[in-house]
């Protein structure tokens, strides 16, 4: 019987080694894309396991971690002032994952950065829980405060119904100073350590059609209506007329001051409230924000070099990434007839533009005709607070001459002393600003925009404020109205004037 | 047939010829006994401090209590079964003890969710691992020659049956623990007959198998170049399957009927030495659980969770995902103790599920080092069987090996899709107080087939031997007879 025996051995044998080659196959072969399943509870485990870094505004953490009595959710993620701060911070989610900062900068903020493998090995050997690395941000706490509070006391005002954004940054650098969005959410209650929580806090937000959770400031485009006349008026500077130079002190011959009649058209542009234009002199048109002149000078200056300037602003480009993406703004396609154009040049038709997109053309005229790249890091802190990388700005576009670049902040700043934006004056600054006031379809009250740098000598803050509230009157949906009072505060509190 | 060793041929006149001096390796034995406290206590030290940063409260208790019940076992044996292997038992010592730490790590997640009792379940497994050590002496004791067993064949076969049955003629009241019917649930205790049924049942087949072997081998037609077995004598093994299929059927077990029905394919080609046998078992068996597998939807959920195991994470295949994950995060090296997450499969974590724990905690590495554990444990069963002279002993020490075998495989290989999972708990690591005293007699039986496979054989007769002694008809020879110098090789088969 001994034969069938070693036989049966050998059965035996193999059946072992079916399982131990199965341990190699699930271990190790197959084990990392088993652990990625998205049911895989260890994954949120582990999240909740790490001392996660901060994000940290001025000298205030505005996304820190605190430890828990829980051994499995040992880290529990806080957020200070959430609504305010989500379009920087985002949310750390356990059931929802992460989005902006704490998305873009995960692995430093977990640990898991390379950079942070020497610290994190320490920690190891001495027991400690894996920590992340900290992103300081280049927000500036008054002027994030005053955007946020003056977006959502404008939008209440009008009945709660209405988004709003703020875009401010430092024309010198590019770095981004303030960044609001309105309606917002508050990323703790994503967080939560209770999943019901998550998940009927989530409901709601995809409940709401004003799309709390949607950055308006860097995701949403709307029709930037007058403020895009500085881009008209680059175009004008810049090439000319009809092979005539022109500066704002030129006249634009033949410019209507009522009624702008559209070629091959039944439709025509007016002036706002229907307003006859005190001249057709550049800038006190720039300053009246007159539509029948810049209609007009929009189809003298031609499609191909309004199309081309407003490319060079960052137009029909994939916007900047701050590091979030920002969606791209728009100018329309070639082939406009001569009515598309002049609705065109006046920030109509087709042409649509992000906050940042406003806050990005405002520092170009304020910087000497160049645009700096956007960016919210200023520096990546690892575990200990040691520095280990630093924002250097970087040139993104540069559209303007330097001397158009002036001539357009000569402009602006008529626009505050003698033009639309009298909710500027007397601020304690000298800024140069362009007011815009876009429409919408029908049953949609316009967009309110304001667009401004200061101190208009040395700028060190540009920024674009747009509302677009559908509570108000048609007749208060005014950029210098409901925007205007908006920018003056951002303004003042980033230069720390009271 | 059996021509084994008679004690009572021990008394010769004259000077026996030299036989070579058998080591009994009691000594080999005590040193591993040793081995396999030194791994239990290390990882139970290891366990207080991954999971309280200190020693646990009863170490230096529970290390005096886990050696002193060794040593008493190694005396037992020593005593008892004194040429016994000296692998058996330090492998299933150490085996217990790995598994009494994984129920303890398991211990506080399971008390809070309700899985074990308010006390803890190592605390019970403890208790019964020093009654398993207790039925080692108690069967070694009394059962001193394994031949004896062969005598009670039917009653065996009839107490397995009514075991292995018990459950599924009981009301599911007091057998069905998480859809499966294979318990006895009375007075608060919880008894998986099968455990003890499958040791009445392998010794029952042995017994059978021995008798009719000859007649099971020759009587049958070759067709095909495949020897055909008669009808009348594919009796018992129709019976085995319709029987296999029942309890499948009524508890819901696969995992008991494959165990058994395997076990008894492979006794029957082992008696046999007919590999025909084996083809039509393994097509009863198929054919049997496919048709099982169409008809009863818990069979085909299993059967899906298997090819599919991520089909369904939240419902039916949320086990056999959990397992996955399990194994997968613990990769080469494991976790280390307690900094998994093995408890996340839930029901059934420190039983069915344990090798869990092993695979994440302990990794591919300390999964491997326990499957050599149990493969080694087959192997001495097997090593037994080669060497013991009985044909009876031989096919008990090779059923028990391959019933052990076929339980590891069956359930770590459920737990890691190799194939579909049934349902058994883990030799010697699950919880569970009626595996573990099950499993403790399956290694007392093959102490005591070993011993008698390793023991010397009794001085050869001289030739000149009084002439009682080679007639069978003197009194105290009986069928077994006196043994024969140089018979031995001829009568065996």
């Amino acid at each position: 019987m001994n034969r069938p025996i070693k036989k049966v051995a050998i059965f035996c044998f193999a059946l072992f080694a079916a399982l131990f080659l199965e341990g190699n196959w699930i271990q190790v072969v197959k084990a990392s894309s088993y652990s990625a399943h998205a049911d895989n509870y260890r994954n949120t485990i582990y999240n909740y396991q790490v001392d996660r870094g901060n994000i940290v505004v001025g000298s205030t953490d505005v996304a820190s971690s605190k430890a828990t009595s829980s051994k499995q959710m040992k880290y529990q993620r806080v957020y200070s002032n959430g609504e305010e701060y989500a379009p920087v911070t985002g949310y750390f989610s356990s059931n929802y994952g992460t989005s902006n900062l704490e998305e873009l900068e995960n692995t430093l903020l977990d640990g898991k950065d390379t950079r942070l493998a020497t610290q994190n090995f320490l920690r190891k050997a001495e027991g400690k829980d894996q920590a992340g690395g900290s992103v300081v941000t280049t927000i500036n706490a008054a002027a994030q405060d005053a955007a946020y509070n003056g977006l959502v006391s404008a939008i209440q005002n009008a009945g709660g119904v209405g988004t709003g954004a703020v875009a401010a940054i430092n024309p010198k650098t590019g770095a981004i100073l303030a960044l609001s969005s309105v309606p917002s959410y508050d990323p703790n209650q994503l967080a939560s350590s209770s999943a019901s929580v998550q998940n009927s806090y989530a409901t709601s937000l995809s409940n709401n059609s004003l799309q709390p959770e949607l950055d308006q400031a860097l995701n949403e485009t709307y029709p930037p209506g007058s403020t895009f006349k500085i881009v008209t008026s680059a175009t004008a500077l810049t090439n000319g007329i009809g092979g005539q130079t022109i500066t704002p002190t030129s006249t634009i011959t033949n410019a209507p001051l009522t009624t702008l009649t559209l070629p091959q058209s039944t439709s025509t542009i007016s002036n706002s409230g229907g307003e006859t234009c005190q001249s057709n002199e550049l800038e006190v048109a720039f300053a009246q924000s007159c539509n029948t002149v810049y209609g007009y000078v929009g189809m003298q200056v031609g499609e191909s070099a309004l199309t081309s300037m407003a490319e060079s602003f960052g137009f029909n480009k994939t916007g900047p990434t701050v590091p979030m993406q920002a969606s791209t703004s728009a100018f329309p396609a070639s082939g406009l007839s001569q009515a598309q154009l002049a609705q065109s040049a006046i920030g109509q038709y087709n042409v649509t533009m992000t906050p940042l997109e406003g806050a990005m053309l405002a520092s170009a005229v304020a910087n000497g005709g160049v645009i700096e790249a956007p960016y919210l890091i200023a520096k990546e802190l690892d575990t200990n607070g040691g520095v280990i990388s630093s924002a250097s700005p970087t040139q993104l576009y540069d559209p303007i001459s330097s001397t158009v670049a002036g001539e357009l902040g000569t402009m602006m700043q008529d626009v505050v002393t003698s033009g639309t934006a009298t909710s500027l004056q007397n601020i304690g600054v000298s800024v140069a600003a362009k007011t815009g006031t876009a429409q919408r379809g029908t049953g949609q009250n316009s967009v309110a925009w304001m667009v401004a740098y200061a101190p208009a000598n040395n700028p060190t803050v540009a920024v674009a404020v747009m509302v677009a509230d559908n509570g108000v009157q048609n007749n208060d949906t005014f950029g210098n109205s409901l925007a205007g009072p908006i920018a003056a505060s951002v303004i003042k509190a980033a230069l720390g004037l009271s | 047939m059996s021509m084994a060793a008679s004690p009572s041929a021990g008394g010769a006149t004259t000077p026996p010829p030299t036989e070579p001096e058998i080591p009994k390796r009691r000594n080999a034995e005590l040193v591993l006994l040793g081995g396999a406290l030194v791994l239990g206590m290390f990882a139970y030290a290891n366990l207080g401090e991954a999971a309280a940063g200190k020693l646990p409260g009863n170490f230096w208790t529970m290390g005096l209590m886990f050696g002193a019940v060794l040593l008493i076992a190694h005396l037992a044996v020593r005593w008892l079964a004194p040429y016994a292997d000296p692998l058996l038992l330090p492998i299933a010592a150490a085996l217990n003890g790995i598994g009494l730490v994984l129920i303890s790590r398991l211990d506080p997640y399971n008390i809070a969710n309700g899985l074990a009792p308010k006390s803890g379940a190592a605390g019970q497994q403890a208790m019964f691992s020093v009654l398993g050590v207790v039925v080692v002496i108690v069967v070694l004791f009394f059962v001193r020659d394994h031949k004896v067993l062969q005598r009670y064949a039917y009653i065996s076969a009839l107490a397995g049956l009514l075991l292995i049955a018990l459950p599924a003629v009981l009301p599911a009241s007091m057998s069905e623990v998480n859809g499966a019917r294979s318990w006895i649930k009375f007075a608060g205790l919880s008894i998986q007959p099968a455990e003890f049924g499958k040791l009445l049942m392998v010794s029952f087949f042995a017994a059978y198998l021995h008798t009719k072997r000859d007649t099971l081998a020759l009587a049958s037609r070759k067709v095909l170049g495949i020897y055909i077995p008669r009808g009348r004598d594919m009796g018992p093994l129709i019976a085995c399957w319709v029987f296999a299929m029942l309890v499948l059927i009524r508890e819901t077990d696969l995992g008991v009927s494959l165990m058994f029905f395997g076990a008894f394919v492979i006794m029957l080609y082992l008696a046999t030495e007919r590999a025909s046998w084996l083809i039509f078992g393994v097509l009863l068996f198929i054919g049997g659980a496919a048709l099982v597998a169409m008809t009863f939807s818990h069979v085909q959920v299993r059967f899906d969770n298997w090819l599919n195991p991520f089909g369904s994470v939240n419902g039916n295949s949320r086990q056999t995902a959990q397992s996955l994950y399990a194994f997968a995060n613990g990769g080469l090296f494991g976790t280390g103790l307690d900094q998994g997450y093995p408890y996340l499969v839930g029901f059934a974590n420190n039983a069915d599920y344990i090798m869990d724990t092993v695979g994440e905690e302990l990794g591919l590495v300390g999964l491997t080092a326990l499957l050599i554990g149990y493969a080694l444990f087959v192997a001495r069963g097997l090593k037994t069987a080669l060497l013991v002279r009985d044909p009876y002993g031989k096919l008990f020490a090779s059923g028990l090996a391959v019933t052990f075998a076929l339980q590891v495989f069956i359930t770590a290989g459920g737990v890691m899709r190799v194939i579909p999972l049934t349902g058994l708990p883990m030799p010697f690591l699950a919880y569970g107080g009626s595996a573990l005293l099950a499993n403790w007699i399956l290694v007392a039986l093959l102490i005591r087939i070993s011993d008698a496979a390793r023991r010397p054989l009794p001085p050869a007769l001289p030739l000149t031997a009084p002439p009682n002694l080679l007639d069978p008809r003197a009194p105290g020879n009986g069928n077994n007879g006196g043994r024969l110098y140089g018979q031995d090789k001829a009568a065996r088969t």
